[in-house]
C-alpha cells in the first residue's frame, strides 16, 4: 500500500510539475487567458508541486520536514484556480462588449457613408434645437461648418421662414411638434439670396420615450 | 478518528468555490468544461477522503486522496493541452 502511494505521489509531482510548465509556457492571442490568468494557474499548479514533494520524501521515508506546510499549500489552491475562472470570465465578458463596441462602430460609419452620399441634405436636430449631425449635402445647401473638434453648429445669420404665413421658424420649433412635418420652407441669409427648400421632419424617441429631436432631410428646390 | 480543520477548510472551500469555478469556465470557455470539471472532480474526491480516512478505513482513502491528487494532475494536463488546441498557440508560441 506504501509503495502505491509513494507511486501515486510522484506521478502527482510530475503531472502537476508538467502543467505548471505547460501554463507557463502556454501562448494564445485569445483575449481570455491573459499573462496574468496563466502565471496564477501555473502558481497554482506550483502549489500542489510542493504538496507533491512533500508527500513522496514523507512517504518514501526520507523526510517529513515538510509534512506540516502542507495544509498552507492546499488551502490556497481553491482560491486561486477561482481567481482565474473568475478573470477568464471577466475577460470574456469584456471581449464580448469590445466586440459589440467595434460593430456598432463599423455599422455607424456604414451609415454615414450611405447618407452622405444621398444629394439631398439631412441633419438631426436634438430636442433643443441643436445640430448633432449634418451630411455633406445639408452642409452645403445650408453652409453649416464643422468646428476642429467635428462638432456642428449654425451660421449665426441663417432663418427659416414659412413661405404661407411669412412667419420665421426655428429648428426648435419643428422638431418641438414632435410630428412628421412635409412642407415647403424657405432658408434666408442676409446679403445672399434665399434656397427654397422642401424640408421633411421626422420625431425621433429618446431612451426614456420622451422627445429625442428630429431627423429632417430636406432638398433644394430654388432651380426648379 | 481526527479531522484536521485545514482538511475540512479544503473541503468547504471545494462547495463553496468548486460551483463558482465551473459556472465561470461554462460561460468563459464552455469547450473546456468537460476536463475542468473532471480535474475539480478528483481534487473534491481527494479533499473528500481526506476527511473520511480520520473515521474510516484510512489506508484505503489515505490511498484514495493519493490517487485522486494523481489524476486531477494529468486531467489539469489534459485541459491545457485542450486549451491550447482550442485557442491556438498564439504569435509569441509559433516563434
Amino acid at each position: 500500500m506504501s509503495s502505491a502511494i509513494v507511486f501515486f505521489d510522484a506521478a502527482s509531482l510530475l503531472g502537476f510539475t508538467i502543467a505548471f510548465i505547460l501554463a507557463l509556457v502556454f501562448r494564445t492571442d485569445s483575449p481570455l487567458i491573459s499573462p496574468s490568468v496563466r502565471r496564477v494557474f501555473a502558481a497554482a499548479m506550483a502549489l500542489y508541486i510542493l504538496v507533491g514533494a512533500s508527500n513522496v520524501l514523507q512517504h518514501a521515508g526520507i523526510s517529513d520536514a515538510y509534512d506540516r506546510y502542507e495544509d498552507f499549500f492546499e488551502i490556497l489552491f481553491l482560491p486561486a484556480l477561482a481567481w482565474v475562472a473568475s478573470a477568464v470570465y471577466l475577460n470574456h465578458q469584456i471581449d464580448i462588449q469590445r466586440r459589440l463596441a467595434r460593430s456598432m462602430s463599423a455599422q455607424n460609419d456604414l451609415l454615414v457613408s450611405i447618407v452622405d452620399t444621398v444629394p439631398g441634405g439631412v441633419i438631426v436636430v436634438d430636442p433643443a434645437g441643436g445640430i448633432s449631425f449634418s451630411n455633406q449635402g445639408a452642409e452645403r445647401i445650408l453652409g453649416l461648418q464643422s468646428d476642429a473638434f467635428g462638432s456642428i453648429h449654425l451660421t449665426p445669420s441663417w432663418t427659416l421662414r414659412d413661405p404661407l404665413s411669412g412667419k420665421a421658424v426655428t429648428l426648435s420649433d419643428l422638431v418641438s411638434k414632435g410630428e412628421i412635418v412635409r412642407r415647403p420652407y424657405i432658408a434666408e441669409w442676409p446679403g445672399r439670396q434665399s434656397t427654397s427648400l422642401t424640408l421633411s421632419a421626422t420625431p425621433m424617441q429618446g431612451a426614456d420615450g420622451a422627445p429625442g429631436g428630429s431627423v429632417i432631410a430636406f432638398e433644394d428646390v430654388s432651380r426648379r | 478518528m481526527t479531522v484536521q480543520p485545514s482538511e475540512m477548510a479544503d473541503l468547504v472551500m471545494m462547495v463553496v468555490l468548486g460551483p463558482i469555478i465551473l459556472i465561470a469556465v461554462r460561460r468563459a470557455l464552455p469547450a473546456s468544461i468537460v476536463p475542468a470539471s473532471i480535474a475539480l472532480a478528483l481534487m473534491a474526491t481527494g479533499y473528500v477522503a481526506t476527511v473520511l480516512e480520520g473515521f474510516l478505513l484510512p489506508e484505503f482513502f489515505n490511498l484514495v486522496e493519493h490517487a485522486s491528487y494523481t489524476f486531477a494532475g494529468i486531467m489539469f494536463v489534459w485541459l491545457l493541452l485542450f486549451l491550447r488546441g482550442l485557442l491556438g498557440h498564439g504569435k509569441a508560441g509559433r516563434q
